[in-house]
């Protein structure tokens, strides 16, 4: 592989780890924000009126399926955020050999 | 050849202070911004508090204008003042009580001001260290200028 082709190599992982890290730290965050509701409504208490946040309107849901959706939700949350710190683990672990190849081939 | 051994530290010394303050002074930055929001969110969550209690006492019957865009109002007559319906996070709110409502917001404004007094000690610590290597780099930068 030529020096240019290295180059336009590295830039492009290093921009993709970029975008992961900024996805990863949303991600992080939402997946606090449902840890802290359930944390909550564990300590206030389940037995009360649930609203959902859809298009604008907050529809009114029964305990038992806000209880469900927060639970779902950070499951996917969870699973998202291990794929995606996965794929981060292999954009770092790709850029280093790059950057260990570039004074080989320069 | 000492000398130039000395200028060649020198140098070295001059361009890891450098590196060194270029990241405090960007650190810097990111927490001044983040006290900045912590700062937004205490006066959003203390206003909220204030318009609970107000509402608790006075607001029951009260005609309000509701907002409906572009500055445009209706009116509309405050039912009751018992319940709140309040966000939880996670797109999420739960009708509580209002003492219950105010509560909770004070426990936030609780942790939010803890939060931002540790982020300000780390901003001290930080501008202190920069005050610290600001002197040496403009002195190994006038060393290297002269020589």
């Amino acid at each position: 592989m030529s020096t240019g082709s290295f180059n336009q190599e590295i830039l492009r992982l290093i921009e993709e780890s970029r975008l992961l890290r900024r996805e990863i730290s949303a991600l992080r965050s939402m997946l606090t924000e449902v840890e802290e509701a359930l944390r909550l409504l564990n300590k206030i208490g389940w037995k009360r009126r649930f609203f959902r946040a859809l298009a604008g309107l907050l529809i009114e849901i029964p305990p038992e399926e806000a209880k469900e959706y927060l639970s779902e939700r950070k499951e996917v949350l969870e699973t998202r955020l291990k794929s995606l710190e996965e794929r981060e683990r292999k954009v770092r672990s790709m850029l280093s050999r790059a950057l260990k190849a570039v004074p080989e081939t320069s | 050849m000492v000398e130039k051994a000395k200028e060649v530290r020198n140098h070295e010394r001059l361009l890891t202070l450098q590196d060194e303050l270029r990241s405090l002074i960007a650190q810097a930055e990111y927490l001044r911004d983040q006290i900045d929001a912590v700062t937004t969110t205490i006066q959003d969550l203390a206003s909220v508090i204030e318009t609970l209690s107000y509402l608790e006492k006075r607001g029951e019957g009260k005609t309000v204008l509701l907002p409906l865009g572009a500055g445009n109002y209706i009116r509309a007559k405050i039912e009751k003042v018992d319940t709140v319906i309040m966000g939880v996070g996670g797109r999420l709110s739960i009708e509580a009580s209002i003492k219950e409502a105010k509560d909770m917001l004070g426990e936030r404004v609780k942790v939010l001001e803890q939060l931002r007094l540790d982020l300000l000690k780390k901003l001290e610590e930080i501008n202190r260290r920069i005050n610290e290597i600001l002197p040496q780099v403009e002195e190994l930068a006038k060393q290297e200028q002269g020589q």
